[in-house]
Parts: C-alpha cells; structure tokens; sequence
C-alpha cells in the first residue's frame, strides 16, 4: 500500500506551531540560517516573492465563495500578502482555479496561464478541478486540470473550508520558499520537466 | 454649520475610533490558533436512526469494528466513487474474514456524510480536520491505515447525551 510519509511530515510541521513554540522557533531559525548561507541571493528575491501573491481568480463554480471569504474580515488572507482579485494577468503570478472546468472552459484556462510572466504557480481548489469530482465519466467535464497545466497545490473539499484554502496557500509558500532563483521546484527542474513527470505517470499506471 | 457642532462630530468619530483600538480582534490567527467550529465528529446511530451533527472532514476508521461489509463503498459508487475497497492480507480481526477494508481518494470525495451514515457497525466517523491539501494528487489517497489514525487535533467521542434546548434539537452525542 502507497503510504505517504510526506503528508505526515508536513502535518507535523503546520501543527508544531500551536503546540511547542520554542521548538518550532528554533527549527525555523536553523531553516533559514541554512538557506540563507546556501544561496543568499535566492532567498532574498523568494522571500520577496512569498509575501506578495497576486492572484488570478479563475471562478468557475461555488468554491469562489469560500475563497471570498477568505479574504474577509474573518480569515484574513491578506495577512499573508495575498491580496484579493486583481485587474490585468500580466502583474500577476498565482492562478486560482475555483470549480468545474470544462471542455469549452479549458482553452481559456490554458490561455489565461499562458498569459502569466514566469514565475508563476496555480492552486486547483475543489473536487471538481483536482478530478472532475461529482462529474466523474462526464463527456464535457475536464477529468482533473493537472492532466494539462501544472498545478502546484491540490486543495481538497466540495467546497474546502476557509482554513483548509489557507493551509493551501501556506503549503505554497513553503513550496516557494524551497524553490529556486527561476521559481522551479525543486530547484533546477522547468515545466517541460514537469509535463514529462506526468506522462511517466499515467504510463505507469496504464502499465499496472 | 457652528463650530460646536463641529467639534462635537469630530470627538465622536475620535471616541469610536479610540473603542475600536481596545475592543476584541475579529480577525482569527489562523497558523497560530485552530479554534475550530466544532470539535464533535460527525457519525450516525443506525440503532436509533439519528445523526450526530458535527464538522464533516478527514474520516476516521476503526479497524476493530469494521467488518468489510461495503455497504460505504456501495453508499459511494453512484455519488463521487472516492471509497474504494482494499484487501489486507496481513490484518487479523476476527470480524473481518474477508480482509477488505475502505481506502479513500480525498480528491474525489465531497464530504457528504453517506458513508458514515451507510454503516451499521459504528466503524466509521468523519473529524473536524479538513486540511488535506497536497503537492501531489497521488498524496491525496488515504490507505485504511492512515485512515485508522487519530487526528492530531482531539475530537470528543459521542458516548454522553445532550439536548439543546436554544435549538430545540435532541443532540445525542
């Protein structure tokens, strides 16, 4: 069985926080003394880039709302630098994909990500954009945008809460702040590497 | 417009701004502080009929009360099909002879409850955890052992009864 050791570790990590401070204080001093002496230069312009998200709302179903709420009064998103809608794709460096992507909608996606300037990073949130959700066997419901963009973080829930949507966005940070001077991550891969990943996936999984 | 008037509406937007500076932060610390809506598990009493409210997240499996008997996997074939039956050779409950246990794809499921609702042997529990996102969609796929893991945050078992009288419902949990 494929047990996930990764997903348990990174648990531990968010869940330190609450727990043991000084714990976690003295770990997060190491990480960054330890990158910063790696490569000072990176972690200057990634640290730049972490605190100042500018999303592209991809609204396409319900999940829109939550995300709305989000950036409310009550779970302030923007603590994180993650500001709220915003006018032109070209300033931009994060897509939100929020709800069931269709045939027809799917051209549109890929144009608006094409449009992005690099670096740039997409979050899928909902059952409906990580893997066509309810819509499962339909004949014009993308079957999970990933098959066609790379998308970083995947954010499950129909639709996920507002404390699972910035567990997401932190889980990209974290993301961020690991990757290098490009934005690639890990450092050194670009996203034909990336596509290729997939195709050696799914031929696995025909395979098997 | 006399200046007193004047003034006095200058010191009134001061005192509510001065209030505003001692009243309580809105804004929940989110990383900092979990506060939850509910720590109750959502789970369903197929004995009296009722449903325990609750927040509807990650499930919890308890692997000695399940029987394999599929009827969550039936619950969810014609919805999202995210549970999927699993064989574990290697267990050995004396309630499950036939060794197949629910695995499940948390980018397929939506949380509708169907499941927990479906069985009738108190073997599954839904928990207020609803952070499950990863980098990966591979990731996304819960064996029965990760499933039958407590979660880190500690939600209260539903063995003491409760009525709410402000909502007039009979809660029992």
């Amino acid at each position: 069985m494929g047990t996930s050791e990764s997903s348990e570790g990174r648990k531990k990590l968010v869940y330190s926080v609450g727990d043991s401070t000084s714990y976690a204080l003295v770990g997060k001093l190491k990480d960054v003394v330890k990158r910063s002496v790696e490569n000072p230069l990176g972690y200057v312009v990634n640290w730049g880039r972490l605190y100042s998200l500018w999303p592209v709302h991809m609204e396409t179903g319900c999940c829109s709302v939550e995300l709305g709420a989000a950036s409310g009064s009550r779970w302030d998103i923007e603590r994180f630098g993650v500001l709220e809608a915003f006018g032109s794709l070209r300033q931009c460096d994060l897509l939100i994909v929020l709800g069931t992507v269709t045939r027809k909608m799917m051209p549109r996606l890929r144009v608006v990500w094409e449009q992005m300037p690099e670096p740039k990073w997409c979050i899928a949130i909902g059952a409906c954009s990580i893997s066509g959700g309810l819509y499962l066997d339909s004949y014009n419901v993308m079957q999970g945008i990933d098959q066609y963009i790379p998308v970083d973080v995947k954010v499950p829930g129909c639709p996920p809460s507002t404390y699972a949507i910035i567990d997401g966005i932190m889980l990209l940070m974290e993301k961020i702040r690991r990757s290098d001077l490009k934005g690639h991550y890990p450092a050194g891969t670009s996203e034909e590497d990336v596509h290729a990943l997939i195709q050696a996936k799914e031929e696995v999984k025909t395979k098997a | 417009m006399k200046i007193t008037e004047f003034v006095k509406g200058f010191m009134i937007s001061v005192n509510t701004g001065i209030q505003h500076l001692f009243r309580k932060r809105m804004t929940t610390m989110y990383p900092e502080t979990q506060n939850y809506p509910t720590l109750d598990m959502y789970a369903y009493d197929p004995r009296k009929g009722i449903a325990v409210s609750g927040w509807r997240g990650r499930h919890y499996l308890d692997m000695t009360k399940c029987t394999g008997c599929q009827l969550c996997y039936i619950a969810c074939e014609n919805i999202s099909e995210a549970i999927e039956m699993v064989p574990l050779p290697e267990t050995n409950y004396p309630q499950n002879k036939k060794k197949i246990f629910p695995a499940v794809d948390y980018g397929r499921c939506v949380f509708c409850g169907f499941c927990v609702d479906a069985c009738p042997f108190y073997a599954l529990y839904m928990t207020p955890v609803a952070e499950l996102s990863e980098y990966d969609r591979n990731d996304l796929y819960y064996s029965p052992y990760e499933l039958s893991k407590p979660p880190a945050v500690n939600p209260t078992p539903r063995a003491k009864e409760k009525i709410d009288i402000k909502r007039g419902v009979y809660d029992e949990r």
